[in-house]
């Protein structure tokens, strides 16, 4: 028995309490009886006597007036207070299942049907599934970032107990205007329900957490079915980014934000990892994002420090993948959201250009020692050079390297890195001392005495035992970054221009002990690493899920020979086959699970996908009041399956109306004596 | 009056009365007509010795007569305040009646007492005969006043004690009386009257004119009913009443009395040359 229960109690009482006295006081008031004289008041009395005794209901009957004014009253009164029962859900003839499969729906705090949301979404569909009129056509739509028919409008209920049994989980945003879009084309064209003038019936099973909030709207009967409580505890990173430094591109800084989409303050360990290997843990402490500011002021003065964001630094000059990662004992229904991968690129295979008149054979043996890491080495003489400078951005190389020789301004191109052997070019601030065009030196062997040894340029060389020959008379300003200084002034020194790193080495490497040392090809190879980074600064952010990449086709034509399928593994160590078609970008599957993905054989710079979740509102698992775009339907609990029926109208109609109508009747009675 | 001048009152009962009159007595007395005969005894009159008797039969047989003695005519009019009610006026009506009945009876040389029962009690006109003292008689009549609500079981056994005359009593009243019709006609429905109640009611009792909410006040006894005067309690009343009237008939008839029920829309002339003469009062 589902008893009813009122919305707006206080409005009734409050108004109970003012028209009830007036009602009897109007009632006693209206009954001031005339007085008559009669003969003997002997009769009236029997009669009045005999009639109530023959009649058990006359002492109300005296009163009924009274009493039937009571009863519309009172239920004006109830009407005021908004009763209305529970009942069962009964679903109508035309029904859609709209069922969210979104991330968000992962969080296992399920009532009902098993651990996850999902799980109970799916287990309260299958509810409705069975309380379905013989002859009632049912719909079921699956929606996350997109929304699919899982199952057509069918009247035969096991197939659609087999398409919500079929619906799976993503690690997807939600999108809920797409599904209403979806349903609402669905259903505006039922000749049935365009008959009855009815709305379609939508039952909505999610926990409203939805990006598009302010897009989505349907016209139907929306029914919203709340999944998730909203005392479930998560912990969840929500933003994620990763980039190099500037001055340092060695240097990756990586930031990450976190919420607390729990009711309480929660306390967790941030770990990073690169390439599985934990490098940096750190303690976050973060109060609930649901508290308002009050509410996390107090909780800060009481000595407590929020810490919902955190940023790392690390050196790291190769590819890696970097892994953000939640730890620790705390309540979390959402793993999905503790995790966050990041892809360093590896370094662009490098294209090096060495522009020198003279068979400089330690500069070209240190070039060739340096390995895999350039793809492409060029030597030029400076005539050549300065015939057909490689002009434009980068001109495809990615470093040129001057020896001896001195371009002109006009003859750089316009953005590049460039390292000078003893010379420094024109166009920069940092000037060398010049007569009559030719760049004056320090006669006589210094040795270095200061460098800049946590410079990465230099880090863990040894220059000291150095000895080096006329180097360039240098004039400094406040763009020269020295580097590396000897007795006469700077040896070593970067400047840097829009578009343009300069890295100067003000003497001749060739005159020098230098090239003897084992410092000569490190620094030769710190300093490619180095500048061929700072073309690359950007780490590519995570994909998020649902997303369906394109591999371009140059990228795939650039492979040695064009694969008929590509193998994508995918984060839970199955695979899927991608074919790949004989011309045109090939055109992945939808990435719908946190983590890395890989592909066989690799593509140049599609190696690995890294999806993260990063969804601030999937990570907020407290589920809304009202459905977003439905008139404000409130939200049926879990364990509470049940619609309210408003019955305030029906009694309005059912009770005061007949009421009102039978008071007529006995007073035009009683006036007709 | 001329008609009335006809009438007289007839009685059921043989009345014994005090003086000689038109009436035949249970007394055998001096009247010229014959009633029995007796065996003589000593000391009486020897002129009622039957003397053919003697000569047939050798006894002494006395001749009796039957005695003719006047009739004592009681009317008790009630005097109450809830006789002044109705259009027309119950009071009013009742005099009228008491009047006509007056006249006949004095017109007659019946023995006429006329008694007002008022709320100090009874008041009567002592015995009057002769068709002189109808001037009092419609004196006491014109001066009485209705009013008060004394107890008429109170003022009838008053009357009963001052009048031990048997005769022909005529209660006029609308005997609606709280104490009950028993008792209020107790000490006149005894053996020793001839009882005739005539029960006045005017048309608004018979059909009430009033409806709604009304507070009812008794015009006697100040007494009040609240009643909201609806049409099922209108036929409730009329039942009641018709009861009411029925109980007080049963009652005056066990008696052995008459009753009449009279409407004051009824013209008294008619009431007393036809209703009363069908009842046997007058004739």
């Amino acid at each position: 028995m589902n008893w009813p229960t009122f919305l707006s109690p206080v409005a009734a009482g409050i108004a109970a309490a003012v028209t009830l006295p007036l009602l009897f006081l109007l009632y006693f008031l209206r009954l001031r009886r005339r007085p008559a004289k009669v003969a003997s008041t002997l009769l009236w009395k029997k009669a009045v006597q005999d009639l109530e005794v023959n009649a058990p209901f006359q002492k109300l009957r005296r009163n009924l007036l009274l009493f039937l004014q009571l009863l519309v009253l009172i239920a004006l009164l109830l009407a005021l207070g908004r009763p209305g029962v529970l009942s069962d859900n009964r679903p109508g003839k035309t029904v859609l299942l709209l069922i969210d499969h979104s991330a968000s729906m992962n969080a296992q705090d399920g009532t009902k049907g098993g651990k996850t949301r999902l799980d109970e979404a799916k287990a309260r569909a299958l509810e409705i599934v069975n309380q379905l009129s013989r002859g009632a056509r049912g719909m079921v739509i699956a929606f996350d970032s997109t929304a699919q028919i899982v199952q057509p409008m069918t009247t035969d209920p096991n197939l659609l107990r087999y398409a919500i049994d079929t619906i799976r989980p993503t690690d997807c945003p939600t999108r809920i205007k797409n599904a209403f879009d979806l349903a609402e084309a669905q259903s505006a064209f039922i000749p049935e329900q365009l008959r009855a003038q009815q709305r379609p019936e939508v039952w909505v099973f999610t926990d409203g957490r939805a990006a598009d909030i302010a897009e989505a709207s349907i016209s139907a009967d929306v029914k919203y079915q709340q999944i998730g409580k909203a005392t479930s505890a998560n912990l969840g990173i929500v933003a994620a980014a990763g980039r190099r430094n500037y001055d340092n591109p060695t240097e990756v800084q990586v930031f990450a934000r976190l919420i607390n989409a729990g009711p309480s303050p929660a306390t967790a360990d941030l770990q990073l990892l690169v390439d599985g290997r934990p490098a940096r843990t750190t303690s976050v402490t973060i109060p609930p994002s649901r508290w308002d500011a009050v509410q996390r002021q107090t909780w800060m003065d009481a000595g407590n420090k929020a810490v919902d964001s955190q940023a790392f630094s690390l050196d790291l000059a190769q590819a890696a993948t970097l892994d953000l990662r939640l730890i620790g004992a705390f309540d979390d229904v959402l793993p999905a959201d503790n995790a966050v991968a990041l892809l360093i690129p590896p370094p662009r295979p490098l294209s090096v250009l060495l522009v020198t008149d003279g068979h400089n054979a330690a500069l070209e043996r240190a070039m060739t020692s340096l390995g895999t890491g350039i793809a492409k080495r060029d030597k030029m003489d400076t005539e050549t050079y300065l015939a057909n400078p490689p002009m434009g951005a980068g001109a495809g190389y990615d470093l040129i390297l001057f020896d001896n020789f001195r371009p002109t301004a006009d003859k750089l191109p316009s953005a590049g890195n460039f390292v000078y052997f003893n010379t420094i070019p024109p166009g920069l601030t940092t000037k060398g001392e010049e007569k009559s065009g030719a760049l004056l030196t320090h006669p006589g062997a210094v040795k270095f005495i200061d460098w800049q040894r946590e410079h990465p340029l230099l880090r863990d060389l040894s220059l000291g035992r150095i000895v080096l020959q006329d180097s360039l008379v240098v004039k400094t300003t406040v763009h020269t970054e020295v580097l590396a200084e000897g007795p006469d002034g700077p040896l070593i020194f970067l400047e840097r221009q829009p578009h343009r790193l300069h890295l100067v080495i003000a003497f001749d490497p060739v005159a020098s002990t230098w090239v003897t040392e084992s410092s000569w090809p490190a620094f030769l190879a710190l300093a490619v690493r180095y500048l061929s980074a700072q073309a690359n600064l950007e780490v590519p952010e995570s994909l998020a899920p649902g997303s369906a990449p394109r591999l371009p086709d140059l990228v795939v034509q650039r492979m040695a020979s064009r694969p008929k399928e590509l193998k994508l593994a995918l984060p839970d160590h199955t695979s899927v086959s991608v074919a790949v078609p004989p011309t045109g970008d090939v055109p992945l599957p939808r990435l719908n699970y946190v983590g890395l993905y890989q592909l066989t054989p690799p593509v140049p710079g599609f190696e690995q996908f890294a999806v993260s979740m990063l969804d601030e509102q999937e990570s907020d698992i407290n589920p809304a009041a009202s459905l977003p775009g439905s008139g404000g339907q409130t939200a049926v609990k879990a364990g509470q399956s049940k619609t309210r029926l408003d019955l305030w109208w029906y009694l309005v109609a059912l009770g005061a109306l007949p009421i009102l109508m039978l008071e007529w009747w006995l007073y035009s009675r009683r006036a007709r004596v | 009056m001329a008609r009335l001048d006809r009438l007289d009152f007839v009685s059921r009962k043989m009345l014994a009365g005090k003086l000689k009159g038109e009436r035949r007595s249970k007394r055998r007395g001096q009247s010229v007509e014959f009633a029995d005969y007796r065996n003589y005894t000593t000391g009486d009159d020897l002129r009622f010795i039957d003397w053919n008797i003697y000569a047939r039969l050798d006894k002494l047989f006395l001749k009796l007569f039957l005695e003719e003695e006047d009739l004592s005519l009681y009317i008790i009019v009630d005097a109450s305040a809830s006789m002044d009610y109705g259009e027309p006026q119950k009071f009013a009506y009742a005099r009228q009646l008491a009047a006509a009945l007056s006249y006949i009876a004095l017109g007659n040389q019946n023995r006429l007492t006329i008694a007002a029962v008022t709320d100090k009690g009874i008041t009567s006109t002592g015995a009057m005969r002769g068709r002189r003292r109808l001037t009092q008689a419609f004196g006491f009549l014109n001066d009485l006043k209705p009013s008060g609500g004394g107890s008429f079981a109170a003022a009838t056994r008053q009357f009963a004690l001052q009048n031990r005359l048997k005769g022909v009593c005529i209660v006029l009243s609308d005997f609606l009386h709280k104490e009950g019709v028993e008792k209020s006609l107790s000490y006149v429905g005894t053996g020793r009257y001839d009882l005739f109640a005539i029960q006045t009611l005017c048309p608004q009792e018979f059909e009430p004119t009033l409806a709604g909410d009304f507070r009812l006040v008794d015009m006697e006894d100040g007494d009040e009913a609240e009643v909201s005067i609806t049409a099922p309690l209108i036929v409730r009343y009329k039942s009641t009443l018709s009861a009411y009237c029925q109980h007080v008939k049963n009652y005056v008839n066990r008696r052995g009395g008459n009753y009449l029920l009279a409407n004051t829309s009824t013209p008294a002339d008619a009431l007393v040359l036809t209703y009363l003469r069908q009842r046997g009062l007058v004739g």
